[in-house]
C-alpha cells in the first residue's frame, strides 16, 4: 500500500497521482494500479487493477497521468491526498536505452505523453513532439527537464496532426506512444519518405493480470502473439500488426 | 494439530488449493512471485493438441465483480507443453494438472494420448509427470458447428468415454456450467470412468459496445468468471458433490478464505482458485497461510470435519 501525495486535474478529465515512497522501474514500464484492501477484504469492484505507464519518478514519489474513462479511473480519480493505494509492478519492457550518438525524437499523442516523461528525462537531448486534440496537459513538466525550450514540439486540435510536423529522416531513432492511428501514420510516414529510422512504438490493449499469465493481451507480431504486458508493452513497429493493434 | 491434506482421486495434496486454469499461466509468472511448492496444485494453462493463437480483438471486458474473457485457448499446443514447461512445472513441487482442450473428437484423445505417453516414458525413466489430467469439455466442436461439447451430456460422454480408453492418469472433467443438466453431466462422467470432476468453467456472457453497435467481442459471446459468479457456481458443486461418489473440485469466484470454506462445506473435495489470482498476484500463497489461520482459529483439525455438511 502506497500513501497519494496529491491527485491533480490537469485538463478536462486528465489527471496526475502523484505517490510517496522509492519505486522501482525504468521509461515504458508500468504498475498495476488497485484501491487498497479494506481491512483484508479485497474490493472486487472494479474487479481487475489498471495497468498505467510511469509518468515521473523521483527518490521519494512515482506519477502516473490518466484519463478517466471508466468506472475504474472514475473512482481512481476521486481518491484524496492522504489516503492510500495499491501498487505492483514495474512490470513489461520499457523504451530501450539506445546509444548517446543516435538522434532521437520522442513522440507522443494525447495520453500518450504519459510514458514519455521518463523517456524524455534520460533523453533530454532529444526532440519531444506532443499532439492533443483538445486542450493540452503536462507540456510544463516536459519543459522543466529538456535542454533547450526550442525541443518541444506542440500540435493541438483535431487538424493539426503531430504527425505531419515531423520530419523522420532527422532522426535514427523515434520513441512513441499514442492512439494505433497515429502510431501507424508515422510509421507509413518513415517508410514514404524512405527514412532509416527505427521506429519503437508502445502499445495499449486491456488486461487483467499484468504478468503474463491470463494472455488476454496478447497481439499479433512477425514473432507470433506476445503479451503487451510482458514482451511490451514497447515493440519495433516492423513487428506488430496494424490492424490488430487497432482492437483495445 | 492441523492438517490440510486432501486426497484428489489418489493424489494426495498438500492443500485443497489449486491455481485453475487460464488464470496461472505453467505457473512461471507467478512462480517468480512467491514459492509455487506452497500450493496444493497448479492446472495449466489450457492445451490442444496443436498449437492454437486464439481469438482475435478484444479478450477480455470487465463486469461488476466480474470480468469476462475470449481468450480462445492461445497455447502452445501438447507437443511444446511436454518439452518446455513441463519440467519446470514438476520442479515447482506441487501437484501438475494439465488441462486438455480439443476442438474435436480426434483432438482430445490424440492429445491425451500424447500426455500420457510422455507421462508414462518419464515414470519409467523415474521422473514426475502429470498427476492428474483435466479434461475441458468446454470447448465449442468445431465440426458441430461450434456448439460446446460440455452442453449436452450425450455428445461428452463420447469424449470421456474415448480418452478414458487411451490414459491411466488421474481423469477429471471439468465441467460447464452452461450444460443443460450438470448433475447428469457429472453422473455421466462417473458412469464413463472418470476420476473426479472440477466445475464450473465460466458462464457463457455478454457485452455490447452501444457505441459500436456490435458486441465487443467477435465471438459474440464470451466467459464470465469473478465473485460476481460465485453464489451460482456454489449451487452447482453442493448439487453435484451430493449426487455423485467421485471427489468434485469447487470454483467459481473465490476470492476469500471464507468463500474455500464454503465450498469445502458444500461437498467440494478441493478448490480452484482463478480470476482472483488476477485481482492479488499473491492469492494463493495468501489463502493457503489464512486457510490454515482459520481452521486453527475455529478448532478445525482436518477439513473432512466440514467436507459435505451443508
Amino acid at each position: 500500500m502506497a500513501n497519494i501525495i496529491s491527485n491533480i486535474q490537469v485538463a478536462p478529465s486528465v489527471y496526475v497521482i502523484k505517490v510517496a515512497g522509492q519505486w522501482a522501474g525504468a521509461m515504458g514500464q508500468f504498475y498495476m494500479v488497485r484501491p487498497c484492501a479494506m481491512q483484508g477484504i479485497a474490493l472486487t469492484d472494479p474487479l481487475l487493477s489498471r495497468p498505467l505507464s510511469i509518468h515521473d519518478q523521483g527518490d521519494d514519489y512515482i506519477a502516473f497521468l490518466y484519463r478517466v474513462t471508466g468506472r475504474g479511473t472514475t473512482l481512481l480519480a476521486n481518491v484524496q491526498a492522504g489516503q492510500e493505494i495499491q501498487l505492483s509492478g514495474p512490470f513489461g519492457n520499457g523504451f530501450p536505452i539506445v546509444d548517446e550518438h543516435e538522434s532521437v525524437a520522442l513522440v507522443g499523442g494525447g495520453m500518450g505523453v504519459a510514458p514519455l516523461l521518463l523517456a524524455a528525462k534520460h533523453y533530454y537531448q532529444a526532440e519531444i513532439y506532443l499532439g492533443f486534440n483538445h486542450q493540452s496537459f503536462a507540456v510544463e513538466s516536459f519543459e522543466q527537464i529538456v535542454d533547450r525550450a526550442d525541443q518541444i514540439h506542440i500540435t493541438q486540435g483535431q487538424y493539426h496532426q503531430i504527425t505531419d510536423i515531423i520530419d523522420p529522416t532527422l532522426y535514427s531513432v523515434i520513441m512513441a506512444c499514442g492512439p494505433a492511428g497515429m502510431l501507424q501514420a508515422l510509421a507509413e510516414k518513415i517508410k514514404a519518405m524512405r527514412a532509416s529510422t527505427l521506429l519503437y512504438i508502445s502499445t495499449e490493449k486491456r488486461m487483467a493480470c499484468g504478468i503474463g499469465a491470463c494472455l488476454t493481451c496478447s497481439i499479433q507480431t512477425v514473432h507470433g502473439n506476445r503479451r503487451v504486458c510482458k514482451e511490451g508493452p514497447v515493440f519495433t513497429a516492423e513487428e506488430v500488426n496494424w490492424n490488430d493493434l487497432s482492437h483495445m | 494439530m492441523t492438517s490440510l491434506i486432501c486426497n484428489l482421486a489418489g493424489v494426495a495434496l498438500r492443500n485443497p488449493i489449486i491455481m485453475a486454469s487460464g488464470t496461472f499461466g505453467f505457473g512461471r509468472e507467478y512462480g517468480e512471485l512467491y514459492d509455487l511448492s506452497i500450493l496444493g496444485g497448479i492446472a495449466s494453462k489450457g492445451l490442444t493438441l496443436h498449437p492454437r493463437s486464439g481469438n482475435t480483438g478484444c479478450r477480455v471486458q470487465e463486469t461488476p465483480s466480474g470480468m469476462m474473457n475470449s481468450v480462445g485457448l492461445e497455447n502452445p499446443g501438447v507437443a511444446s507443453f511436454l518439452e518446455n514447461e513441463l519440467d519446470q512445472l514438476v520442479a515447482s513441487n506441487t501437484a501438475v494438472i494439465a488441462n486438455l482442450g480439443g476442438a474435436n473428437l480426434e483432438e482430445y484423445v490424440n492429445g491425451a494420448a500424447q500426455i500420457s505417453e510422455a507421462c508414462d516414458l518419464r515414470q519409467r525413466q523415474g521422473q514426475q509427470a502429470v498427476d492428474l489430467l483435466e479434461l475441458n469439455i468446454s470447448c465449442p466442436n468445431v465440426k458441430e458447428g461450434g456448439i460446446q461439447f460440455g452442453v449436452d451430456t450425450e455428445v461428452a460422454r463420447q469424449i470421456v468415454r474415448e480418452v478414458r480408453q487411451v490414459t491411466s492418469i488421474p481423469l477429471m472433467v471439468k465441467l460447464s456450467p452452461n450444460a443443460q443438466d450438470i448433475v447428469a453431466m457429472a453422473h455421466m462422467c462417473e458412469q464413463e470412468g472418470a476420476d473426479a470432476v472440477s466445475l464450473v468453467n465460466t458462464f457463457s456472457a455478454m457485452k455490447i459496445d452501444i457505441y459500436q453497435r456490435r458486441s465487443a467481442f467477435q465471438n459474440s459471446y464470451a466467459g464470465l468468471s469473478g465473485p460476481a459468479i460465485k453464489p451460482i457456481a456454489l449451487r452447482m458443486v453442493h448439487q453435484v458433490s451430493h449426487a455423485v461418489s467421485i471427489p468434485v473440485v469447487g470454483m467459481g469466484g473465490i476470492s476469500s478464505v471464507e468463500d474455500i470454506v464454503e465450498y469445502i462445506m458444500a461437498g467440494a473435495e478441493a478448490v480452484q482458485i482463478g480470476t482472483y489470482n488476477f485481482v492479488n498476484l499473491h492469492a494463493g500463497e495468501e489463502l493457503v497461510a489464512g486457510l490454515t489461520a482459520w481452521m486453527e482459529k475455529e478448532k478445525v483439525q482436518s477439513l473432512d470435519e466440514i467436507r459435505g455438511i451443508v
